[in-house]
């Protein structure tokens, strides 16, 4: 053995006495190489100095390795590209790995991250309390699912769906964990976003709903809570635009001190926010109100933000929708239509609720004038006459309509027509006081309905029959005096005449109808009586002129352009002056002098008469005081028109001469035959009103009438005057002669003083004087002069 | 009594062959003795390893079992080859 090792090279020995490891592959039979790993030391075998090797099958060993290594590639790959943000952290919150999903997320690099602190680098709030939940979190006492915020890099927050797994070393101890999370922050702002739209749309449509169920102001108040939740603000309110002049009324607030709603209001001039939604008829948004000119109740409330929008409909803008916020805020286009679709709901309701009223003005209100109609009249009055019927109560009815109103619209078209219907109601109106219900019934009819206050639970004292009628009366009255003003018929001046019935309840009628029936004949009655103008009548005049010439009729009256001119009546026999007719005369400024029977006829019709009248007898009685106090002993005659022969027209020309100091038997009221003919009842007690006050009376016209024998005996006249048209044919024709030779013998038996009138010849005043008549007027003797003239005729009389 | 208990005296000899084969083929590794490359024993599981008999693997070249790119460095690391 010594010398076999002795025999070897030291060379070799030096390596052969090694213990050996390496790794080789061995090719198997059937050519499968397996890898060993050897482990060889030197031996000596039967002497020689051989070599044991021990080998190990090293092939599974490697292939596992392999694998390994593959697997934590594969996994690198996978947790890199998955679409998922993955970390691990020790327990200390360090990052071991992460990928870059989550860098990226993050705004980093894996490398930047990768050994640093999570909750130092990546948590939101408070770092202590951060590293107190992850501490929590790694040691298995977390929720392995839940959602946290990740700070990013430049201050952003992203939601993340966390989960969390505990990492364990083989000998089960947990060393850390890895997290698997989610980025959610779109889906969930989507899902927000989605849950508010909804939740706003739901909003709409229950308001929506409510619209078709509540009053628009219900509606209105109903909305500002839902649009302050709908939209998450501080203030909420609907300005509504009022029609009169413009501006914007708070209706309906929410957020706001309630007593603003119905009182504050922004003036048109304003130009503020809301303005600017009218005139835009347009969403406008402000950011920062404190750039902007804000009314008081805005700064009071410290408002930072406001959106409006225009309440619009198919008829118009009708206000604006408002939203104010105490903080600084930028509305979004979608919360700009949430509102809107708020303000088309309201829009709709207004829009419906003004046409139920409009649709109810139009049931029972005339168009024109506003006033309740004859569907309203009808109601009201089977309302009370139904309370009356009950209660044994009473009510009034005054008819108003207007003497040719036709005449207007022809003359200055109905548009001018409807225009003085409207100021008619309007002069109603003022005089209507005391009357239950005005209406226009129609055309140019007028009804008032004058109610017993039983069902006015303000009054508790109920009105008499008669009360009812007395107030209506005064009220008739307050219309007549309301018409003396002229109107305005498309800047020409009109003057109107109303004629009134009266009907009263139960007095006239037992039912609705029947009073109405009354009503209308009672006016109608009056309407012959006093709006016909008697014998005046209908003269054939151009409705335009006709009414111009009425205007200018007042103006002259107002004006004093009246003048009276005086024909002497004389003794035939002599041609003393024994007394003068007093004749009207109009010296219009444009036309000159108007002759009579222009204008009287149109004054009757107007009712100007009266006032005219009052002025011709005021002036004559001044005159013949005038005379008489200059000595000139005559009378006058002053004529009063059938239309002013009743009584209160009787009494004011009896006051009038007692006025002027004038005595009574030397004035002279002469009246047609056919005035005294028409209406007895009236015409005798007039009559003998005036003849009690000591006035003479003349029977004028006679012969053109159908005078009664014996009525003419009972009446206090005193003279009668030969109409002019007999006088005419005297001397031309015999049976004109036989006719005048009657009258005046008819007159001297019955003790009258006959006076012929229109003597123009010699011949005439023959035969009248041959007839016997002593007293006559004419041209022969006198046209009609001015006073003047009178004075001098009478002097030059004396001196001769 | 003390019979029952086999004793090492009851053992082979430790260079007994019988004994020293057993010893190696109970080894579960593969173990061969080679001389400079030649294959002078080989246990069990070597033979199992090659799929041969023992009487054929006794005398030949281990080197021809080896990986060609494999056969080289082994060769010299082994205490060099038969040249």
């Amino acid at each position: 053995m010594a010398a076999a090792r002795g025999s070897r090279p030291d060379h070799r020995a030096g390596r052969g006495r090694q213990t050996l490891t390496q790794r080789f592959g061995v090719v198997r039979p059937g050519g499968r190489e397996v890898e060993l790993e050897g482990t060889g030391s030197p031996v000596v075998f039967r002497g020689r100095q051989c070599r044991l090797v021990r080998l190990l099958d090293i092939g599974r060993e490697l292939e596992a390795e392999r694998a390994a290594d593959e697997w934590q590639r594969v996994m690198r790959e996978v947790l890199q590209t998955m679409p998922l943000l993955t970390v691990m952290q020790d327990l200390e919150g360090r990052i071991l790995f992460c990928n870059d999903h989550l860098a990226s997320t993050a705004g980093y690099t894996c490398e930047e991250l990768t050994g640093r602190i999570w909750p130092e680098v990546l948590s939101v709030g408070d770092e202590t309390e951060n590293r107190e939940q992850a501490r929590r979190r790694l040691a298995g006492e977390m929720r392995p699912h839940e959602e946290l915020l990740l700070r990013t890099r430049d201050g952003h927050h992203r939601l993340i769906a966390w989960n969390t797994t505990p990492m364990r070393d083989r000998r089960g101890v947990v060393f850390g964990c890895t997290a698997i999370g989610e980025d959610i922050t779109e889906r969930r702002d989507a899902e927000a976003a989605a849950a508010t739209r909804s939740r706003r749309n739901a909003a709409v449509a229950r308001l929506g709903v409510a619209g078709l169920l509540l009053r628009v102001d219900d509606l209105l108040a109903e909305a500002m809570p839902v649009v302050r939740e709908a939209l998450d603000v501080d203030l909420a309110s609907v300005l509504r635009m009022q029609e009169d002049d413009g501006s914007l009324l708070a209706v309906a607030v929410d957020g706001w001190p309630a007593m603003l709603a119905g009182t504050y209001r922004v003036s048109s001039e304003a130009g503020s926010l809301a303005h600017r939604v009218l005139l835009s008829e347009l969403p406008v948004i402000v950011d920062d109100l404190s750039r902007e000119r804000s009314g008081p109740a805005v700064q009071a409330e410290g408002a930072r933000s406001a959106m409006g929008v225009p309440i619009h409909g198919s008829g118009g803008v009708h206000g604006v929708l408002m939203v104010h916020h105490r903080t600084h805020r930028v509305f979004t286009e979608e919360e700009a239509h949430v509102l809107l679709a708020v303000a088309n709901v309201l829009a709709a309701a207004i829009e419906r609720d003004r046409a139920e009223q409009r649709v109810a003005d139009l049931a029972f209100h005339d168009q024109l004038t506003g006033l309740p109609n004859r569907a309203a009249l009808h109601d009201r009055l089977d309302h009370l006459l139904g309370l009356a019927g009950r209660h044994g109560r009473s009510a009034a009815l005054v008819w108003v309509d207007i003497d040719h109103f036709q005449l207007v619209n022809d003359s200055f078209g109905q548009k001018a027509g409807d225009d003085v219907i409207r100021q008619v109601g309007e002069r109603l109106r003022r005089a209507a006081a005391g009357a239950d219900m005005l209406t226009r019934h129609a055309g140019d009819e007028f009804l008032l309905v004058v109610a017993d206050g039983s069902d006015d639970p303000s009054s508790n004292a109920c009105r008499s029959v008669d009360d009812v009628a007395q107030i209506a009366q005064a009220i008739a009255a307050r219309i007549q005096a309301a018409f003396a003003e002229p109107f305005d018929a498309g800047g020409a001046e009109v003057f109107l005449r109303p004629c009134l019935g009266i009907a009263v309840y139960p007095v006239h009628a037992a039912d609705r109808d029947g009073l109405l029936r009354h009503a209308d004949v009672a006016k109608g009655e009056a309407q012959s009586g006093l709006c016909a103008g008697g014998s005046a009548g209908r003269n054939a005049l151009d409705p335009l002129h006709e009414v111009s010439l009425t205007a200018r009729l007042h103006r002259a009256l107002a004006e004093g352009r009246f003048i009276l001119h005086y024909q002497p009546v004389v003794e035939i026999a002599t041609g003393r002056v024994r007394s003068v007719e007093a004749l009207v005369r109009w010296q219009d400024a444009e036309h000159g002098l108007v002759p009579p029977g222009d204008f009287i006829p149109l004054a009757e019709r107007t009712g100007l008469i009266g006032l005219l009248t009052d002025w011709v007898v005021d002036e004559a009685c001044r005159q013949l005081r005038e005379w008489h106090d200059a000595g000139l002993d005559i009378g006058v005659a002053v004529n009063v028109p059938a239309i002013l022969w009743h009584p209160a027209a009787a009494e004011r020309l009896i006051e009038t001469v007692q006025h002027r100091s004038v005595d009574p038997s030397r004035v002279t009221v002469e009246v047609t035959e056919s005035t005294v003919m028409i209406d007895p009842s009236v015409c005798d007690s007039v009559l003998a009103r005036l003849s009690q006050a000591g006035l003479r009376l003349a029977i004028d016209d006679f012969g053109t009438g159908h005078s009664s024998l014996a009525r003419l005996r009972e009446l206090p006249v005193t003279t009668i005057k030969i109409d002019r048209s007999f006088v005419r044919e005297l001397g031309d024709d015999p049976a004109a002669e036989a006719l005048v030779d009657t009258i005046i013998g008819l007159t001297r038996n019955l003790g009258l003083e006959p006076l012929a009138e229109g003597i123009e010849t010699e011949q005439q005043r023959v035969i009248l004087l041959a007839r016997g008549c002593r007293l006559g007027q004419g041209f022969l003797f006198s046209r009609p002069v001015p006073a003047s003239r009178i004075s001098d005729r009478c002097a030059i009389r004396r001196a001769a | 009594m003390e019979r029952s208990t086999p004793s090492i005296h009851d053992l082979p000899p430790e260079d007994d062959p019988e004994r020293l084969r057993l010893l190696a083929d109970g080894a579960g590794e593969p173990i061969l003795i080679h001389d400079r490359g030649i294959i002078v024993d080989v246990n069990r599981a070597f033979c199992e390893l090659l799929d041969r008999r023992r009487e054929q693997l006794i005398g030949v070249d281990v080197r021809g079992w080896l990986r060609p790119e494999d056969r080289d460095r082994i060769i010299g690391l082994a205490g060099g080859a038969r040249r």
